[in-house]
């Protein structure tokens, strides 16, 4: 009777034990960032930069600093790694990585000016530099949220296509970007070139498509418009947005039945569609169904509206005489 | 249990363990694997320790013990090794390839997410732009004639004296009045079409906004002329057109500037300060400045009732025709316990005559005889044509008032409906005490509809809104309802004519011209009586009703009805 009491304690210990050990287990194996360099590893590149600088080759010289540079950005140490690079590019001017790097190191602490100056430098000496514009176009599209400046935006759009022409596998989601930011620039001709560009290089780009058409639309070229729109709502029949731009445009072109069965389908689509329901409401009253206008608009009052849907509702109201 | 058997479950639960060893693996809860893990491996356990045996030494079993353990414990080691390398096989294929890339030589493919077109919901960027709607902009406001009553200038709007009926635009408290209510047209958001506003919302385009001028219904001339006579005497004039109901004057008094409590764009704290001043001194006076009385001010009528008592009387048959004997004693016991009815003078049917008839206890304002009268019609019957005249009950009072343009009151002839139930207290009410409290509007009204062939015609202020050649807004007149007959109509206006013939409204009289009128003394708790006045002109044709009231002027033909007699004078182009 003891001894099973004692086995069974020493079983029960044991399984916790186990139990215990798997839980250590449970935490990843194989990490997908390769692990930081060790800080001893330092010590070997400083040994490495007192060797060059007793020696009288500059270039050498230069690059034990760069490489030292690598190590303590590497380890996060952005300063002593600026400082590194700066006495590199003080002996070779020409290394565009350093300045790259250096580019990177000032992004990581927030100088972003600086970010932006060492990356123009390295991609000035070499301009195929890829992951110089790569980092570039993080860091504008970081900085161009917050300061959408001319300037910048311009330069991200440059930047797009400068990755577009060094990545030809990349080239049409590259130039989609370009082209959104070129119409954000206000630049139409620039804009349906880029989408241009993506449709060409990848034929089913729905979203270049779409993007085209609102360009087309806004240029008064309706019938390009719809026949954009009909080729991406033929690849993503499920859009609803595609369906009230297409309505929008169809009401444009003066036929509204066919734009109120776009917008009953951006409707159906997604039920919770203001834009869809305010625009299907003006169209019915135009047409003089009052009862079904008022009933889309009942509908808008269930709905959360940003001031500028505020002001259609409201211009919509007076239209069809609702209350409120 | 016989041994062969105990041996077929260890054997079953060793299969069993490594079913569910195996069905763990395919988890993805961590929990629930480490579950199967523990389980599967026990279940393991008992044929393996079956297969070591159970006999031997202490320290023998024991060593063979640690042994499986070990065994079962490296076992788990290797199966969650295992499964981290199937379920993190992106990450380690990943790691590995890090490894084996050399550094800085060749760069990785961008990844773009990509979506199959036929899931996509929705394409695009789905940027929007911000639409703006010029706030700043704003249309003019003209009288009937063109007039202009207001219009922006550097930010401000002109004419302070119309501040109750144009009100203001103050970030700090809100909008007012006509800036309100009008807001849409004035502002040029009703001329925008919903449709482009979205375009520019998708596209960027830009939105066309065009400010609408209102037109009023005011006549600057009129309203001048009211202005001037009512003076700086708290109180209100109402002046309407009969067929239309269109408001063509409306003053108040005190009055106040609506641009102190407009702040300057850019504000400094000063101005800030200096508005905030304003509001707070204009809320501390006592004289209630920004109280509209023409339309929020809620008087007791005083005798301009007996005009609702003496139609409801023709009108429902109580009293046959105007000339049906009505007496008009010195005083009207009503119900035991409750002060019998008076007079305002003593032997007032010297005057009317005893008996009289309607005619002159209108024209001498007999308080006994309508006493009677009100008596005579019920409470239910008289309450019925105090609602059709567009008074309420404060305890059953419903729906807007007429007057849509402007805030306003709706006047109520007791606060609730049972109080009429009583004799002595429907008996007040008749000759215009009790608890009635109505607008100078509400009277205005009154007299309009006696003057219009019984019909009660909704006031309004505002007759259209125009930007530039489109008409956006257009008044048109609207019948509320019929309150009297025609005939009646006709009744009440001979019975008022009479009483500025013979009456207490004498005075009235303008050369040429037919006037009808009943003037009104309201007690107050002060002791000095609000002075009331209601007139239509010219009898024959009525153009004119206008209702005034000065507080505590005193009697109503010593104050209210000079006012009333220079506005109608001016409206009908006569010399006083």
């Amino acid at each position: 009777m003891k001894r099973s009491v004692v086995g069974q304690t020493w079983r029960c210990t044991a399984f916790t034990i186990l139990a215990i050990f798997l839980t250590a287990c449970s935490e990843p194996l194989v990490e997908p960032r390769a692990p930081r360099t060790p800080t001893a590893v330092i010590d070997r590149y400083n040994a490495i930069v007192a060797t060059a600088e007793a020696g009288e080759d500059l270039l050498a010289r230069a690059r034990a600093y760069y490489d030292r540079g690598n190590i303590w950005f590497d380890q996060q140490n952005y300063t002593e790694a600026i400082a590194d690079y700066n006495r590199a590019l003080a002996l070779d001017p020409s290394m565009s990585r350093a300045f790259h790097n250096r580019g990177l190191a000032y992004a990581m602490l927030k100088e972003y000016d600086a970010a932006l100056r060492d990356y123009a430098l390295a991609i000035h000496l070499d301009p195929d530099y890829r992951r110089a514009y790569e980092n570039r176009v993080r860091l504008l599209e970081e900085l161009t949220v917050s300061r959408p400046d001319e300037t910048l935006l311009q330069q991200l759009a440059d930047d797009y296509g400068s990755l577009a022409r060094l990545i030809p596998t990349a080239e049409a989601p590259y130039r989609y970007r370009q082209g959104l930011i070129l119409a954000r620039l206000g630049d139409r001709t620039a804009a349906r070139e880029a989408f241009d560009a993506a449709i060409r290089a990848q034929p089913h780009h729905v979203d270049a498509l779409y993007e085209r058409a609102l360009l087309h639309y806004a240029s008064g070229d309706l019938d390009a418009a719809l026949a954009d729109l009909d080729a991406a709502l033929r690849l993503s029949p499920r859009a609803a947005n595609a369906y009230y731009v297409r309505g929008l445009i169809r009401r444009a072109q003066g036929d509204a039945r066919s734009a109120i069965a776009d917008f009953g389908q951006a409707l159906l689509l997604q039920p919770a569609y203001p834009e869809a329901l305010i625009a299907r409401a003006a169209t019915y009253a135009e047409q003089g169904n009052m009862t079904a206008a008022r009933a889309d608009l009942q509908r808008l009052d269930d709905l959360q509206l940003d001031p500028t849907l505020q002001q259609a509702r409201e211009a919509l109201r007076l239209r069809i005489g609702g209350s409120g | 249990m016989p041994d062969r058997l105990r041996a077929r479950i260890a054997w079953f639960a060793g299969a069993l363990g490594i079913l569910i060893l195996g069905s763990g693996l395919l988890l993805d809860s961590v929990t629930q694997w480490r579950l199967h893990l523990l389980a599967g491996l026990w279940l393991i356990s008992l044929p393996a320790r079956r297969l070591i045996g159970q006999r031997g030494a202490t320290a023998h079993r024991s060593l063979r013990g640690l042994m499986l353990m070990a065994v079962l414990g490296f076992s788990a080691i290797g199966l969650q090794l295992a499964r981290n390398q199937v379920t993190r096989s992106e990450a380690t294929l990943r790691a590995v390839a890090a490894l084996a890339q050399p550094v800085a030589t060749e760069q990785p493919q961008p990844v773009f997410p990509e979506t199959d077109p036929a899931e996509r919901t929705s394409l695009g960027s789905g940027r929007t732009f911000p639409v703006v709607i010029n706030a700043g902009a704003r249309g003019r406001i003209l009288d009937r004639n063109g007039v202009v009553l207001a219009e922006t200038i550097d930010g401000r709007r002109t004419n302070p004296a119309l501040g109750h009926l144009i009100g203001f635009q103050s970030r700090l408290y809100g909008t007012t009045g006509l800036e309100a209510r009008f807001d849409a047209q004035l502002s040029g958001v009703a001329t925008l079409s919903p449709t482009a506003i979205l375009e520019a919302r998708l596209l960027g385009s830009s939105v066309e906004q065009f400010p609408a001028d209102l037109t009023l219904t005011l006549d600057t001339r009129l309203q001048e002329a009211a202005q001037q006579a009512l003076g700086e005497r708290a109180g209100a004039v109402v002046l309407l057109d009969v067929p239309t109901g269109a408001i063509l004057a409306m003053v108040t008094y005190p009055r106040f500037d609506p641009n102190q409590l407009v702040l300057p764009e850019p504000a400094t704290q000063a101005d800030v300060d200096r508005v905030q001043a304003a509001w707070a001194e204009l809320n501390a006076r006592s004289d209630a400045p920004l109280l509209n009385r023409a339309t929020q001010g809620r008087y007791p009528p005083g005798s301009v009732i007996k005009t609702l008592t003496a139609a409801a009387a023709l009108d429902s048959g109580t009293l046959a025709d105007p000339l049906a004997p009505v007496t008009c004693p010195n005083l009207l016991p009503t119900e035991a316990g409750a002060p019998p009815v008076r007079n305002a003078v003593d032997n007032l049917f010297r005057r009317t005559g005893d008996p009289s008839d309607l005619v002159r206890v209108y024209a001498f304002s007999c308080n006994t005889a309508f006493a009677q009268i009100g008596l005579s019609l019920g409470a239910d019957r008289f309450l019925e044509y105090a609602r059709r005249f567009g008074l309420q009950t404060a305890d059953t009072r419903s729906g807007p008032p007429d007057l849509r343009d402007i805030p306003a009151e709706v006047g109520t002839i007791a606060n609730e409906a049972s109080f009429l139930q009583r004799p002595a207290a429907l008996a007040d009410t008749a000759f215009g005490q009790g608890q009635a409290l109505v607008t100078p509007l509400d009277m205005a009204q009154l007299a309009a509809s006696i003057a219009n062939e019984g019909r009660l015609m909704r006031p309004y202020l505002v007759a259209e809104a125009r930007a530039g050649e489109r008409v956006i807004y257009q008044a048109q007149p609207e019948t509320l309802r019929q309150v009297v007959s025609p005939e009646t109509s006709q009744r009440m206006l001979s019975i008022m004519r009479t009483s500025v013939e013979i009456g207490y409204a004498q005075p009235i009289a303008l050369p040429g011209v037919s006037i009808g009128a009943k003037t009104g003394t309201a007690e107050t708790p002060r002791g000095i009586p609000h002075s009331w006045i209601i007139a239509v002109a010219p009898v024959e044709q009525p153009r004119y009703a206008i209702a005034v009231i000065v507080e505590y002027g005193g009697e109503g033909s010593r104050s209210a009805l000079p006012v009333a007699r220079q506005v109608l004078a001016t409206a009908l182009g006569v010399t006083p």
